[in-house]
């Protein structure tokens, strides 16, 4: 077996699914077996037996990107529980297994998959849907490139007819519950100080109160700022006026998207709240 | 009021806008040698997403490392940390005490 052959062999036998008790699997899926498969290029000791030397690998590679993927989605797992969770999290891996070298990028679709797959969330599917895509849009605004905003003598520049670029940290999200309610009490959990009164030390009590969540409409602005992530809820025509920026719209059109005597005031508002937090770029990049 | 009336009103609102919040940005530079503030740009970013503490740790910061802590590996399935115990010793050694 040459190293090639071996770093393959090892990389097909520690990504192979575990079996439902979370250990490795004795076959695999074409009936060969595992600890003929081991004991071929590990060796048993005192202690271990090839399969089980091998095993630890196997699960080590599963306990690890399960963790990469509940890291990012602290608040849907509180939401489903931890077996509904793992369920997802399990079949979500088995279809998007991982492919890049940064487990950064592990659970970017989950949002996506679980849209298609109701039968994780069942009745609470559409507020599961709306958490997994504010906290998906957390990792991004967290590690998002920030591109240098646009100086004053750039903005003299532009006319109607120009373009602006949205700063790439920046997520729009138009969700149907108020998630980011929710989001936040699983992040920022209450702390309550606890005295003692002969040490007098503090000690701090997190406690976590998740809100009810009843269907309401609200547009969210996902972003890094001085290094830490925030959001801000925005009205729809702030909304639908970033998005088509986004999209790449000329001013004149994205305006337009808006335009009316009463939204005058939103207007000027949006593009000085968008200008001041620097989210205005060159829309080259 | 017709339509390009309305419309160049909107666009006069939008470079208004651009200007003065460009300019509240460029005040906002934090000045060499003081203590930050609060400035309004802070306040218009809107609600920080972590908790205090947590703002400034790099996310996923054991990613890619080989720490097994909170992976709940070894031969302990589950959530605890095997990191230490000598449960991630892929030659099955028990952990010195």
């Amino acid at each position: 077996m040459t190293l090639l052959e071996l770093q393959r062999r090892m990389e097909q036998d520690v990504r192979r699914p575990l079996t439902a008790e979370l250990t490795m699997q004795p076959r695999t899926t074409e009936g060969e077996s595992m600890d003929e498969i081991a004991a071929a290029y590990i060796r048993p000791n005192s202690e271990l037996t090839s399969f089980e030397r091998l095993e630890i690998y196997n699960r080590q590679y599963w306990f690890r990107v399960i963790g990469a993927v509940s890291e990012d989605y602290p608040a849907l797992q509180a939401l489903l529980g931890d077996e509904r969770f793992d369920a997802l999290v399990l079949a979500y891996l088995k279809q998007r297994p991982s492919t890049s070298w940064t487990l950064r990028d592990l659970s970017a679709h989950l949002p996506q998959f679980l849209e298609q797959h109701a039968e994780f969330a069942s009745e609470q599917h559409r507020l599961a849907v709306d958490i997994a895509r504010l906290e998906w849009a957390y990792v991004e605004a967290f590690d998002g490139a920030e591109i240098e905003p646009l100086a004053s003598d750039e903005l003299a520049k532009l006319g109607p007819e120009s373009t602006l670029a949205l700063q790439p940290h920046l997520r729009l999200l138009a969700v149907d519950y108020p998630v980011d309610e929710f989001v936040l009490a699983v992040k920022k959990p209450e702390e309550k100080a606890v005295t003692s009164g002969a040490a007098q030390l503090r000690q701090a009590n997190v406690t976590t109160t998740l809100p009810a969540m009843a269907p309401e409409q609200r547009y969210l602005a996902v972003h890094r700022y001085d290094d830490v992530v925030y959001y801000r809820t925005l009205e729809e025509s702030e909304f639908r006026l970033l998005k088509a920026l986004q999209e790449r719209k000329t001013i004149a059109e994205a305006v337009e998207i808006i335009a009316g005597e009463e939204q005058v005031a939103t207007i000027q508002q949006t593009f000085a709240l968008s200008s001041e937090l620097g989210w205005f770029c060159h829309p080259t990049i | 009021m017709n339509h390009k009336t309305a419309s160049n009103l909107a666009l006069a609102a939008a470079f208004a806008g651009l200007l003065s919040g460009t300019t509240a940005r460029l005040n906002a530079q934090p000045v060499s040698g003081h203590e930050a503030g609060v400035s309004g740009a802070a306040i218009a970013a809107g609600v920080a997403m972590t908790a205090q503490d947590d703002q400034k740790l790099p996310k996923h910061s054991c990613k890619g490392k080989n720490d097994c802590k909170g992976q709940g590996g070894g031969k302990n399935a589950g959530k605890n940390s095997c990191k230490g115990k000598g449960d991630c010793a892929t030659d099955g050694s028990k952990p010195k005490n």
